[in-house]
């Protein structure tokens, strides 16, 4: 009996664990939770495999609590949408106390990954490049038997046949083949344990306290979790770049060895993906900056004979091996013209990494506030680690955003894999200020949020239109909330600079430990819901619900921002109005008196009759025949082609155009169709509605 | 004892509550919020409870569902009753709820309220959880789930083609939107094919109905296309189960076509 009291008090976390998994389970069914076949069997799991490894210890407090949560949110999930997500979202995040425990224990990083696979391997969509590096690899081993489809050409590849992706990255995945997408994923679930156990030693050898646990936070938070066990080269990237750090680092070693690891690390980063070529070169300047004496200045002919000697072996090789997308001259070109004709662009897309809602962590992994704050502590405390992690960091976020511009978050693919490069510096730089209410508080939401994409992979996936696919699930299609947050491709400069100004705000405070900082936090959030729920007056038109609209499509029809990547105005969707059926319904505000006054944005396509656009409440209606022209095309696109702008809606000049209708009390919708449209079959003839708002 | 309030904590609380009542005017919703805001500034041992609570008040307040918003207030005043130790949050959190049951957006929360009352008296926390865990169990068992007393209507994306009008992405309903609209202007009458797969019920009654124009239709557990001839506008699709614990009822629609 004794024995037995004996174990239940050592082992009352691992009891806990698996007692919490029969109840999450058993309740899941009572409550008639949707999806009980899969997260309803998943999240018990993941319960299950956490006692399994917690072993020994206390039962986390606020596993207990988070437990609560799950359970409350489970008995209220039949109220809507948001709380069955939140419901499930809360009972994986459960788990993650358990999990940040065991990082202290032996072999501590790999048993808290363990957890996270099944949900990895069941949930998340093969999608994206996922495939076509599959199908890469599938070309080493057995090529043409088309198991992940046949290779498909994509833009800016050397030839019809060849890719432009780099060969290492899928060859190194080679041992999983056998078994299809999951051998593929389990492979790169190894990459990035891999890379965090070489991250916590790394942490551990400059003398950081919490090495393993700030290594565990790196698998929960975006964008490392993100990235976790997808088949992209993220994590092998990193894998390869700490092995670089961490021989460059280590004084015992000569110069020369240091020297040259850090020279064939730069190489194989290269290799891995042109775009870690700027982690390459932050390595090499690093090595530069942290080499003492004469000697060092030696170190610039070695790195610029090693170019020569790259490109003269990519001259050999008829540009196989370094050849970037769109061609290695496309590519110079781009880095020399970009800063000059396109700062404002290259300045909003280094903002847009940060307060962007779509693409910037901040909306996904708000502790990257506390990463940034802590990087004066960091300096100062451990500046190995700042230098080493963060100026290959802040080389590879500048090449990426001088050479991509508005296209740096490949999207549609997860939030934050372009950015994994930074986690490193951010997770040593938020290790300095753990301690911090504020930044406790942050790391937690942060984690809650992974919990969300983890259960529901879906919602990760944005498409670079201005609606973010997370916020959308939260606030639905009804909310105003898209007005107050910043985008990129919906730019309104005043909402985007006050985001800015606040997330600069908030960093200063967390790092001045100000202790109204966590005040300030929630304070920003109540107001931003406040905002989000007042009544709707201004409409994306794409956007636009199916009630309110009859028929009408989205221009493009294909969501991919692939298909807007050289679009060079704006890259927002657009409503398209194309026959006499198709109409816009929307609310009259409740406040609007006797009249109204609406501003419709739109462009007019004029391939017969000339377009027009008819507004009508009630009786009453106002009506404009327009059509738009072909705008010249931006003086650094001459420097890329030299043909004329093509006669498409995306090369158009947006028309504003203001009208006043009577209101009769009746009346509770304004009308919104085109005129003009009737019998032609002419493509693309008709009226592409941006914006509507009522004045 | 009166509880203190840090005059932070008392500056947030009045100006959130005061640009609640600027921007969104004054409900029911708004009420039980700022008195749930206002309960959690009177705890005075803040801790992860009561941060549960915090964010729950947020959430509400950035979700555009309203069920949705006053359901997570729920959440968060039942952690507030169960997390603060001196009385007078727990009253204020009380007051909250009973605005929440008058506005009655939710159902099937009496028992819940009924037993938040013996828990407002117990000192001891863990007695409290056994009040307000008695409370869910008694309401599980009496009024069935919670779920939201109205809804808002989805309606489906159509799109408009030479043949007819098409719905091609799949939308499923169940208890948290039991109901779906397919709307096709100017199309008084059209042959209507609707794919759909039902299930998650644990006998083969039908899981939910097809309204249009004054016909029904049943719709069985397991993947059936339905034809139907001459129907109009808007056709409304209903999943009728309610709450039975190991059910969890779901009609997927997986596409529909409507041919004049």
């Amino acid at each position: 009996m004794n024995i037995m009291k004996k174990y239940c008090r050592d082992s009352s976390g691992l009891l806990f664990h698996f007692a919490a998994a029969v109840v999450i389970f058993i309740l899941w069914r009572v409550f008639g939770m949707p999806f009980p076949g899969t997260l309803g069997r998943l999240i018990p799991l993941s319960w299950i495999l956490t006692g399994a490894v917690y072993g020994k210890g206390k039962v986390p407090e606020l596993s207990k609590i988070l437990l609560a949560v799950h359970l409350l949110l489970s008995l209220f999930w039949g109220t809507g949408p948001v709380v069955e997500i939140l419901a499930a979202a809360s009972g994986l995040m459960g788990i993650f106390p358990g999990l940040l425990a065991v990082s202290r224990k032996r072999a501590g990083i790999l048993r808290a990954l363990i957890p996270l696979i099944p949900l990895i391997i069941v949930l998340v969509p093969f999608t994206g490049d996922e495939p076509h590096y599959a199908t890469i690899t599938e070309g080493f081993v057995s090529p043409g038997s088309g198991k992940f489809g046949n290779l498909t050409h994509q833009r800016g590849d050397p030839s019809a046949s060849v890719t432009h992706h780099q060969l290492l990255y899928p060859a190194l995945m080679i041992p999983g083949y056998p078994l299809s997408s999951t051998g593929l994923r389990g492979m790169n679930l190894l990459f990035a344990l891999g890379a965090v156990m070489l991250l916590s030693e790394l942490f551990r050898r400059k003398g950081m306290l919490n090495w393993r646990y700030l290594a565990v936070l790196g698998f929960l938070l975006v964008p490392g979790s993100r990235v976790l066990g997808l088949v992209y080269p993220g994590w092998m990237a990193l894998l390869i770049f700490i092995i670089g750090v961490l021989v460059a680092t280590d004084s015992r070693r000569t110069l020369f060895t240091r020297t040259s690891w850090t020279v064939v690390i730069s190489l194989l980063l290269v290799l891995i993906k042109f775009r870690f070529a700027g982690m390459s070169a932050g390595l090499l300047l690093a090595l530069f900056i942290r080499t003492e004496g004469k000697r060092k200045f030696v170190l610039p002919i070695v790195f610029a004979g090693l170019i020569i000697l790259g490109l003269s072996f990519d001259l050999f090789t008829g540009g196989r091996i370094f050849w970037v997308r769109y061609g290695n001259m496309d590519f110079l070109k781009t880095l020399i013209i970009q800063p000059i004709f396109r700062t404002p662009e290259i300045l909003l897309a280094c903002g847009a990494s940060l307060v962007d809602i779509e693409a910037g962590l901040l909306w996904k992994a708000p502790w990257i506030l506390a990463g940034l704050a802590g990087l004066p502590l960091l300096r100062k405390r451990y500046s190995d680690l700042f230098v080493w992690l963060g100026l290959p960091a802040l080389i590879y976020f500048l090449l990426l955003i001088l050479w991509t511009t508005h296209d740096w978050a490949g999207m549609p693919t997860p939030p934050g894999r372009m950015l994994l490069p930074v986690l490193p510096v951010l997770l040593a730089s938020v290790g300095c200020m753990l301690r911090e209410k504020s930044v406790k508080y942050l790391i937690w939401v942060s984690l809650g949020i992974s919990a969300v994409f983890f259960t529901y992979p879906h919602l990760q996936f944005n498409f670079a239109d201005g609606t973010d696919a997370f916020v959308s699930a939260f606030c639905g299609q009804y909310s105003n909330i898209s007005e107050w947050l910043p985008s990129a491709v919906r730019l309104n400069v005043p909402v985007f600079l006050s985001w800015l100004a606040a997330a600069g705000v908030l960093i200063w405070m967390i790092a001045k430990r100000s202790r109204f900082a966590s005040s300030v936090i929630i304070a920003i959030f109540l107001l931003l819901g406040c905002l989000a729920g007042q009544k709707r007056t201004a409409w994306e038109a794409e956007d636009i619900p199916s009630e309110y609209r009859s028929y009408c499509s989205i221009y493009p029809d294909n969501p991919d921002p692939e298909w807007r990547k050289f679009w060079f105005f704006e890259r927002e969707n657009m409503l398209y109005m194309s026959s006499s059926e198709d109409a816009v319904y929307l609310p009259l505000p409740s406040d609007c008196g006797d009249s109204v006054m609406l501003e419709v944005a739109f462009r007019s396509l004029q391939s017969g009759p000339i377009p027009g656009i008819e507004l009508s409440c009630g009786d009453f209606h106002d009506s404009i025949y327009i059509s738009s022209d072909v705008l010249e095309k931006p003086e650094w696109v001459g420097y890329f082609r030299d043909n004329q702008l093509d006669k498409r809606p995306e090369n158009l000049e947006e028309l504003h155009v203001e009208f006043i209708l009577p209101v009769d009390e009746r009346e509770e919708y304004v009308r919104i169709s085109p005129l003009g449209v009737s019998n032609t079959s002419s493509e693309m003839h008709g009226i592409y509605l941006d914006r509507i708002e009522f004045k | 004892m009166m509880s203190a309030i840090r005059p932070d904590r008392l500056a947030l609380t009045g100006l959130a509550s005061a640009a609640l009542f600027l921007l969104r005017g004054i409900s029911g919703f708004t009420v039980s919020w700022a008195l749930l805001f206002i309960g959690i500034s009177f705890i005075e041992k803040q801790n992860r409870i009561t941060f549960i609570s915090i964010i729950a008040a947020g959430i509400s307040l950035i979700t555009g569902d309203p069920n949705a918003g006053t359901a997570l207030i729920l959440t968060g005043l039942l952690f507030g009753i169960a997390g603060s130790d001196s009385l007078i949050p727990r009253v204020v959190f009380i007051v909250s709820f009973s605005v929440i049951l008058f506005e009655g957006s939710i159902t099937g929360i009496i028992p819940l309220f009924a037993a938040s009352f013996p828990a407002l008296l117990f000192k001891r926390e863990k007695w409290r959880i056994i009040a307000l865990a008695g409370g869910v169990a008694a309401g599980l068992l009496i009024c069935g789930l919670p779920v939201a007393s109205t809804y808002r209507i989805l309606v489906h994306d159509e799109i408009l083609t030479e043949n007819g009008v098409i719905w091609q992405d799949p939308i499923s309903v169940n208890l948290n939107h039991p109901v779906v609209m397919l709307e096709a202007l100017n199309m008084d009458s059209a042959d209507l094919i609707i794919e759909t797969s039902a299930g998650g019920v644990r006998d083969t009654c039908s899981a939910g109905v097809i309204e249009t124009g004054g016909q029904t239709f049943q719709i069985m557990p397991g993947s059936n296309v339905l034809r139907i001839r001459e129907a109009s506008f808007p056709a409304v699709i209903t999943l009728t189960r309610k709450w039975q614990p190991f059910n969890h009822p779901v009609i997927r629609i997986q596409n529909a076509v409507a041919t004049p």
